[in-house]
């Protein structure tokens, strides 16, 4: 077996061909681009081949712009972010060099690279920048910022994206919800409105446990990109800064904020991050972090919040928030011990056991045992060959009615299944030796009524 | 300002005739009646009580002063005490005996002190020497020694309501013997001392005085409440204080309340409504003080501040007939806290030189602009007997969301009220499976927390809140409101379910459509998806009908119906409406059916899809069954399929055999693997 590589970057750009109208202007389409050391040459080269396709493309199917460009060395999707607005970019296809007859030569994985995933991907690129700096449209004749704003995300950005584990996840970006009894969720909900009442400031706010959302009161849209912002970027991110031993050891601290011992200080008030809502809204983020729960407060942004403000909701939460961290992992700990049949963590991890992720489309929820954390590291329980399957069977769905079922055997005697109702979806994952169909369809009836049994999910 | 006051005193008092020269007053705590003797009643006895059959007038013979008067309980016998030997008994059986007789105390030098009369025709006589129990046969005119008690007494004080009596002996009157009666008899209960602030060394002198002692019913407990005067000390003020004995299972007394009065002076204990009020003659205040709320304890006795304020009893004035004019009346205000005053057990006022008798009230709406701490308020609330309204009105106003009370004091205000609410559910249901076996003498008391508050006098169930509560303050829900409003249902949901209460689903339907007007679904959404809510069918009809403002609704709403496993039916309707014909099909095969299933209302969902495809579908599957289910596939008379037959045919035979082939949807173009 020779060597291999795994699908990456080999570039991002942004454009908006309105910017340089006549020949000679092409450069100034361009408003970002990765690698930035590129030649403008090759800038402008790319910029129009995507131009013309696009434009191609068009005559044939105006209704649905090109999204995708198969090559045998790579892929491009294309995205137009927002109108006028293109985000291009390009992935190098995974290879495996071989050997045959005694002669080396490269064999390209074409079919391990989905469209819908890295489309994915780069829809959730665009709204996280529009989330943090707002949408283009609105800076429209200002070229310049809207170039530096574009590099100074991105910059930051592109190192976090994750290429080679992007997978069906990416395409549902969804939340992973705490599952809970419905009176620690009163609890949990009960401080929230207690917190919301104390502190009008406070626009919305959204508990986290571990990597769960527990409770949100924000717009789904927004949530959904802020609870990925959390959970595959500051949280993690935060958690290494916590381990430190240097620390003095504090009921909560601020993750976004001043930090704790030094509320006192006037300026570490002045470095909380700014979003923007799709309502339009503008809002600060504040998360703070006591234990285990996570508390994600976003404040109207008409006044800069005050080292006052940041001392009395640091009183007001830290033990109460620890105090719900406890009951949390309490109830946990209760459910998963009440039903060993199901998904715990224990029974996850052996490579044969059934695996699932479902997700549905209304609320956002998504739920994996092949994963086995939500930030996107490539801790997976299955083989990549058939995580890539389920994104496949995913892009299938579409063609298929709302009510229907897929089921697909490898080579290797693994089974995947999807089945989709009630715009809802689930994927299976089965490792039996030597089953037939009636069996598989069977084990994945048998996965649903044990898995979903409190959802109508039609057979 | 009307809230000046807490306490009032009853608007029609009994009036009696003034103590004058000729007039002696005399009042019997147990019947709870005013004597007034007119010149050792010869003039006239007049007897007024709280009824009118407990009131009455008569004449005596003047055989001496009378020291004390009283009726037997069941009014047929009057015991006279006119000297320190002896009482006399008048029969009042039709109309007066004139004809009296006497019994004297059996002890030689003994002196009585006083009598009582513990039942109907039972009277015991206290004297310095012991007690002596007879029982009065007033056809004989007799009396029969039934017990008695040798033991040195220096007073005594006696509670008809629990039939205790205490005796106070030893030097410094502090040793006291209780004695619970019973018909024909009387327990010697534990014997007790009560502290004394400070022992004189000598010479012995009584220290404790019967005008210090109250014996009273307190959550239908015995409390012998004692009033004290600490002398002033250097680490504290002056101040008098109350220490309260419970008599624990009517056995043992066992000091259990501590009450700050923080003042010096004369007091006077009243009990209304469980609540001891200590009113305070300098000040002229009264205090009131609950011993069910909590207060700080040294696990063995609770201290007590006051409830709220000291405030004056309110202004009371007499209609009197003027002087003038003789057929007007004037308005005379009554001197309050006056010297004259003299306060019986439980409630009573007597003032015995205007001659009048009232009753202390409460007046519970005052209070509760008085209390500022709300949550002592509401504990305090639902312990009175005329507490609902009044808590009902304080919960108005305490969630009236323009005022957006604390929601932590909210919290904690639903965290008492369902716990009372709980204790109250948890008596009922004992009681109802309370079955005569197991009511015998060997099975143990009902298991459970066992609570030592009392049973509370008013308990605010859901309904209750719902009705008088959350659906005023949810009409006033506009705007920034709505929010409050639903942080309080959360928060009255949450406090049931902390408490184990089970919710009323009229409460969820507030919360969802407080939610609802508030566009609040993610949020909604999200309740459903922890099940907060219980599922009901009208709850997923509610759903149902909100899918044109929130799509994911239909969704919750399935959901729901698949959990109830009731509402097979409804879920066909549902999927069939929405012309998921084929949905509808595979759900009905899935839980069996489909034998079951009205072929003519898929058919018509069929047909009205306009898709050939999904009709002949349909059609087949029905033919199916008819074959499985009589032999051949026509369908019945009684299923008034004809119509559909008849389309079936139209559409699909007539024109030769063309079935409808299950061809995909066309993909466009050849760039689909290139373009998609």
């Amino acid at each position: 077996m020779g060597s291999t590589s795994d699908v990456s970057l080999l570039n991002l750009y942004y454009f908006n061909s309105a910017y340089g109208p006549r020949e000679g202007e092409e450069e100034k389409k361009v408003l970002y681009y990765y690698p930035s050391q590129t030649d403008v040459e090759t800038k402008i080269k790319n910029v129009g081949l995507t131009e013309a396709i696009i434009k191609f493309t068009d005559t044939f199917n105006p209704s649905k712009p090109c999204e995708a460009l198969h090559t045998q060395k790579t892929r491009q999707i294309i995205h137009q972010a927002e109108p006028g607005f293109w985000a291009v970019m390009t992935l190098l296809v995974p290879t495996i060099n071989k050997t045959k007859d005694g002669q080396d030569y490269t064999e390209y994985q074409n079919d391990d690279v989905n469209d819908s995933v890295y489309l994915a991907v780069l829809k959730q690129c665009h709204l996280m920048f529009q989330l943090f700096n707002g949408n283009l449209t609105c800076l429209a004749d200002n070229p310049t910022q809207i170039k530096n704003m574009l590099d100074q995300f991105y910059s930051r950005f592109i190192p976090t994206l994750k290429l080679q584990h992007s997978d069906l996840l990416d395409i549902f970006a969804g939340m992973q919800f705490l599952p809970l009894d419905a009176n620690t969720f009163l609890h949990v909900q009960c401080l929230v409105n207690k917190v919301e009442a104390s502190f009008p400031t406070v626009h919305s706010s959204a508990i986290l446990f571990n990597d769960q959302l527990v409770w949100s009161g924000i717009d789904p849209c927004d949530m959904q990109l802020i609870f990925h912002y959390l959970v595959t970027n500051l949280l993690p991110n935060f958690l290494e800064t916590e381990i430190e031993p240097s620390r003095p050891r504090v009921v909560g601290r601020y993750v976004t904020g001043p930090a704790t011992s030094a509320v006192k200080d006037e300026l570490s008030c002045s470095s909380i991050p700014r979003l923007f809502l799709s309502s339009g809204q503008n809002v600060y983020l504040v998360v703070y972090k006591s234990m285990n729960a996570t508390s994600c407060l976003l404040l109207d942004s008409y006044s800069t919040p005050t080292p006052e403000f940041f001392r009395r909701l640091d009183a007001f939460l830290g033990s109460r928030l620890a105090q719900i961290s406890e009951e949390l992992a309490a109830s946990c700990s209760k459910s998963s011990i009440q039903s060993p049949g199901s998904s715990s963590l224990g029974s996850s991890l052996s490579p044969d056991s059934p695996k699932f992720i479902y997700y549905n489309t209304l609320n956002r929820a998504t739920k994996s045992t092949i994963h086995l954390d939500g930030r996107k590291c490539g801790l997976v329980s299955v083989s990549q060959e058939l995580i890539k399957l389920l994104g496949d069977v995913h892009s299938d769905k579409e063609r298929l009615k709302a009510c229907s079922e897929v089921i697909l055997k490898t080579k290797n005697d693994s089974w995947v299944a999807g089945k989709f109702a009630n715009l809802r979806e689930f994927y299976v994952v089965l490792n039996t030796k030597n089953a037939n169909l009636i069996e598989i369809s069977d084990e994945v009836k048998r996965m649903c009524d044990l898995h979903l049994k409190s959802i109508f999910f039609t057979d | 300002m009307a809230s000046d006051y807490y306490l009032e005193l009853s608007s029609n008092p009994i009036k009696f005739e003034a103590v004058s020269q000729v007039t002696n007053v005399f009042f019997d705590e147990s019947n709870k009646q005013v004597f007034a003797v007119r010149s050792g009643g010869v003039t006239g006895v007049v007897v007024k009580g709280p009824t009118e059959e407990l009131s009455t007038s008569f004449r005596m013979e003047d055989k001496g002063p009378v020291i004390s008067i009283k009726f037997s309980q069941d009014q047929r016998v009057l015991a006279i005490q006119r000297s320190k030997t002896s009482v006399e008994f008048l029969n009042f059986l039709n109309g007066i005996d004139c004809l009296e007789y006497s019994q004297s105390c059996k002890g030689k030098n003994n002196t009585i002190i006083g009598f009582i009369w513990t039942s109907p025709n039972e009277i015991v006589f206290v004297t310095d020497h012991g007690i002596e129990l007879f029982q009065v046969i007033p056809e004989r005119r007799s009396l029969k020694p039934l017990k008695n008690l040798t033991i040195s007494i220096n007073w005594f004080v006696y509670c008809n309501n629990s039939k205790l009596l205490l005796l106070s002996s030893g030097a410094y009157g502090n040793s006291i013997q209780p004695l619970l009666f019973k018909k024909g008899g009387f327990l010697k209960l534990n014997k007790f001392e009560i502290e004394l602030p400070a022992v004189p060394k000598t010479p012995p002198k009584l220290c404790l005085l019967e005008r210090d002692v109250t014996l009273a019913m307190v959550y239908g407990q015995a409390c012998v409440i004692v009033l004290r005067h600490i002398p002033p000390r250097v680490d504290r003020g002056p101040g008098a204080e109350v220490l309260i004995y419970t008599m624990e299972k009517m056995l043992t007394a066992k000091k259990s309340h501590l009450l700050a009065l923080d003042k010096t002076g004369r007091f006077a204990v009243n009990v209304v409504d469980n609540l001891i009020i200590v009113h305070h003659q300098a000040s002229k205040t009264s205090m009131i003080f609950d011993i069910n709320l909590p207060g700080e304890t040294d696990g063995y006795v609770t201290f007590h501040q006051p409830v709220t304020i000291p405030l004056p009893i309110k202004p009371f004035t007499l209609r009197v007939p003027s002087v003038q004019v003789s057929s007007d009346m004037a308005e005379v205000s009554c001197e309050l806290y006056s010297p004259n005053w003299v306060v019986f057990q439980p409630d009573i006022v007597i003032d015995a030189k205007l001659g009048c008798l009232w009753r202390v009230e409460l007046c519970l709406g005052n209070l509760a602009t008085v209390l500022v701490d709300k949550c002592r308020l509401v504990d305090c609330l639902v312990q009175r007997v005329a507490g609902k309204l009044v808590l009902l009105n304080v919960l108005r106003r305490l969630l009236d969301p323009l005022i957006g009370t604390n929601l932590g004091i909210v919290a904690e205000v639903f965290d008492h009220l369902n716990e009372v609410y709980r204790t109250f559910l948890e008596i009922e249901m004992q009681s109802q499976m309370a079955t005569p076996a197991s009511t015998s003498p060997f099975s143990r008391p009902p298991s459970g927390p066992v609570t030592t508050s009392p049973r509370a006098a008013v308990v605010i169930d859901q309904s209750d809140m719902y009705t008088s509560v959350f659906v005023p303050i949810a009409e006033k829900a506009e705007g920034a409101a709505g929010k409050f409003v639903v942080a309080v249902l959360i928060e009255y949901v949450r406090s049931l379910g902390d408490n184990r209460i089970p919710v009323q689903h009229y409460l969820y339907e507030l919360l969802i459509n407080t939610m609802v007007h508030r566009k609040a679904f993610f949020q909604l959404h999200q309740l459903l998806q922890y099940h907060v809510v219980s599922d009901s069918k009208p709850l997923a009809c509610l759903l149902l009908s909100l899918e044109n403002i929130y799509p994911a609704a239909h969704q919750l709403a399935l959901d729901m119906l698949k959990r109830l496993g009731t509402a097979n039916e409804e879920i066909v309707e549902v999927l069939l409406s929405k012309k998921q014909i084929l949905d509808a099909l595979r759900f009905i095969r899935g839980n069996g059916t489909v034998e079951q299933a009205s072929a003519r209302k898929f058919l018509e969902a069929a047909r009205n899809t306009g898709d050939d495809n999904i009709f002949y579908s349909v059609f087949k599957f029905f033919e199916q069954r008819n074959e499985q289910l009589r032999g051949n596939p026509n369908f019945t008379k009684g299923e008034h399929c004809d119509v559909y037959v008849k389309y079936y045919e139209e559409k699909f035979t007539n024109a030769g055999d063309k079935t409808p082939t299950d061809m995909p949807p066309t993909e466009s173009g050849c760039f689909y693997q290139l373009v998609k």
